[in-house]
């Protein structure tokens, strides 16, 4: 091997070396946190290995399971229906706008553009939901703003539909005496599966992810999902250390555990889904980088 | 005549319902809210209704432009998103010719699979694991200072230290992201020209410079071009989750997005919030076009539109 090629290799063990230890310790810190004892977390910190394990955080989600076996109904509920609904509308949208005959195709390709290019911000956005619709503590409050639909899902859409779909299957078909709808049902979906696997993945991970919406919208602890509860976790966390003063030992919420543990639960699927459907995250990433 | 037309309306018909759900929801979340924009030259009165609220002309941003807030917000949002456009690209590029070229593909792949898994998670989340570093008492970077006979730091409380704090948070949250953009681009590369070069003699470091790094020229443009468009815009989750929310961290740490966050949910202040955020969103758009324009210049399939 020449020097230089060395050299090279060499600075690529230390550059991702140091990255995949920096990628991988966080992780390992917050399982091994969630497993340790609530008083040696505050005595010794957090550590890659329990000081000493205690399984105080998984015995108060046992012993407050409806709290948080809620959230996380709601988080999947959410996450299922808002997924499916997304990249039902996307398809919808983006099939029409891929047809060159359709007339009027262009004012409607602009208009979609136009929901990228300006947004109307956070407070005309947040008056209309509370003001005009009143989803405030409601589900809708988590599924309607912003994540439903957006541009980034129709235009790659629209794009693989006009380049991608062989116009022959679809003459075929019409000369079937099948009518748009059924073509678009029988023909078109089955074939663009890769595509609406990415845009649904995509939706899925914004969907779990969102904690936007809950913030905004969602005040009752009630209708939180787990990322807001997990946001709550912390907001209480801070309201106990300024409020008691230092945490004692005989803290009833083992806080710090807690907040380990339920981050742990809303992070596992998230990676189960990257390991089973990889290559449909790489896509993802890959056309919503170009296009955002 | 009249019986094709009707046949052309009869096979167009269910392809114009389709679009209707989406639109529908479009001129919800995006139409309204667009025009919604004007409520920064009125004086909202929840009373009277939005729309029959009293305009006031300019003086919300009279408001928001006489503040120190106004010029804080801008420069911060500004500075930080270049400094996520240079310090970012550039290891994302790093990241991306290490895991192409490197001999071991084993490891890069490894490497490359665990990289991404920062990009999977929320704010929330992120926020979670940092403070489990900087946390005063338990944090693990004060517990090392300690291990060392050094003070530990109050994080939360020490607002010079964040610019690099979230800078870093932003790089390892973000780079294996951004990364596989850059490597699609270098896959795409002939094998060719590094055949070529190689039997020339060329170094490795010499390939990169003057194969690789030229030929992936196009897709750092557009890249950096994109960003430069949005540089108005802040990521919201890790200015607010990350800093937890702390007052004490604002004057490093405060960005339009959180202003108007702020301004909106816990000042009551509607009038400031609009008018910061109509700023954002016309000087957000201006910015958003010269960019398309500048990637149209250099390479037309990349452009939006």
């Amino acid at each position: 091997m020449k020097k230089e090629s060395r050299g090279f290799e060499i600075l690529g063990y230390l550059v991702l070396g140091i990255l995949v230890v920096a990628c991988i310790v966080p992780f390992v810190l917050l399982i091994s946190a969630s497993l340790t004892d609530e008083v040696s977390i505050t005595a010794k910190g957090y550590s890659m290995l329990p000081s000493k394990v205690g399984l105080e955080a998984y015995q108060y989600i046992s012993s407050h399971f409806s709290t948080f076996s809620r959230a996380a109904a709601t988080s999947i509920c959410v996450t299922v229906v808002g997924t499916i609904a997304h990249t039902a509308l996307a398809a919808l949208m983006a099939y029409p706008l891929s047809k060159k005959d359709l007339p009027g195709r262009r004012i409607f390709s602009f208009m979609v553009l136009i929901t990228i290019l300006l947004n109307g911000g956070l407070v005309p956005t947040y008056l209309v939901y509370t003001q005009i619709l009143n989803i405030k503590n409601t589900f809708w409050a988590l599924l309607l703003p912003t994540l439903l639909l957006n541009g980034y899902s129709v235009i790659p859409m629209r794009n693989f539909y006009s380049g991608s779909v062989p116009e022959g299957m679809l003459e075929a078909a019409r000369i079937d005496g099948a009518n748009e709808w059924q073509i678009f049902v029988r023909v078109v979906l089955p074939v663009s599966k890769p595509m609406l696997t990415t845009v649904a993945l995509m939706a899925g991970m914004a969907y779990w992810n969102d904690w936007n919406n809950g913030l905004y919208y969602i005040t009752d602890a009630d209708k939180m999902g787990l990322q807001n509860v997990l946001n709550s976790i912390i907001k209480n966390a801070q309201f106990l250390s300024a409020n008691v003063g230092s945490v004692s030992s005989n803290t009833v919420i083992p806080v710090e555990s807690l907040r380990m543990a339920v981050t742990l639960v809303a992070v596992i699927p998230m990676i189960i889904a990257y390991i089973c459907l990889q290559k449909y995250f790489i896509a993802g990433m890959t056309s919503g980088a170009v296009k955002e | 005549m009249k019986k094709s037309r009707r046949k052309l309306w009869k096979r167009y018909l269910p392809l114009y319902l389709m679009m209707v759900p989406g639109f529908l929801y479009f001129i919800i979340n995006n139409y309204i809210p667009m025009a919604g924009l004007v409520i920064a030259f009125k004086n909202v009165n929840f009373a009277k209704g939005i729309w029959a609220s009293d305009w006031v002309g300019l003086k919300n941003f009279e408001f928001l432009f006489a503040t120190k807030d106004a010029w804080v917000i801008t420069r911060n949002t500004i500075l930080y998103n270049l400094a996520f456009i240079v310090i970012g690209t550039s290891f994302a590029i790093l990241i991306a010719i290490l895991i192409c070229d490197m001999r071991n593909k084993k490891f890069t792949k490894l490497a490359q699979n665990i990289v991404i898994l920062p990009s999977l998670i929320s704010m929330v989340v992120v926020a979670v694991l940092a403070y489990a570093f900087l946390s005063t008492d338990a944090g693990v970077i004060n517990k090392l200072l300690e291990a060392l006979g050094m003070e530990g730091v109050n994080w939360y409380n020490t607002p010079g230290a964040w610019p690099f704090i979230l800078v870093l948070v932003y790089l390892w949250k973000n780079a294996g992201f951004q990364c596989v953009l850059f490597i699609a681009s270098i896959v795409g590369i002939s094998n060719d020209y590094f055949e070529a070069a190689r039997i020339d003699g060329a170094t490795k470091w010499q390939q990169i410079r003057y194969i690789t790094l030229p030929l992936i020229k196009p897709t750092i443009i557009m890249v950096v071009v994109l960003a430069l468009g949005k540089i108005f815009y802040s990521d919201f989750g890790l200015f607010y989750q990350v800093t937890r929310d702390t007052g004490a961290l604002y004057s490093t740490t405060n960005t339009i997005d959180t202003y108007v966050f702020r301004g909106l949910t816990k000042l009551g202040n509607v009038g400031m919030s609009s008018a910061a955020g109509f700023y954002q969103s016309i000087v957000g758009f201006v910015l958003v076009l010269v960019s398309n324009l500048a990637i149209r210049r250099s390479n037309k399939e990349n452009a939006l539109f």
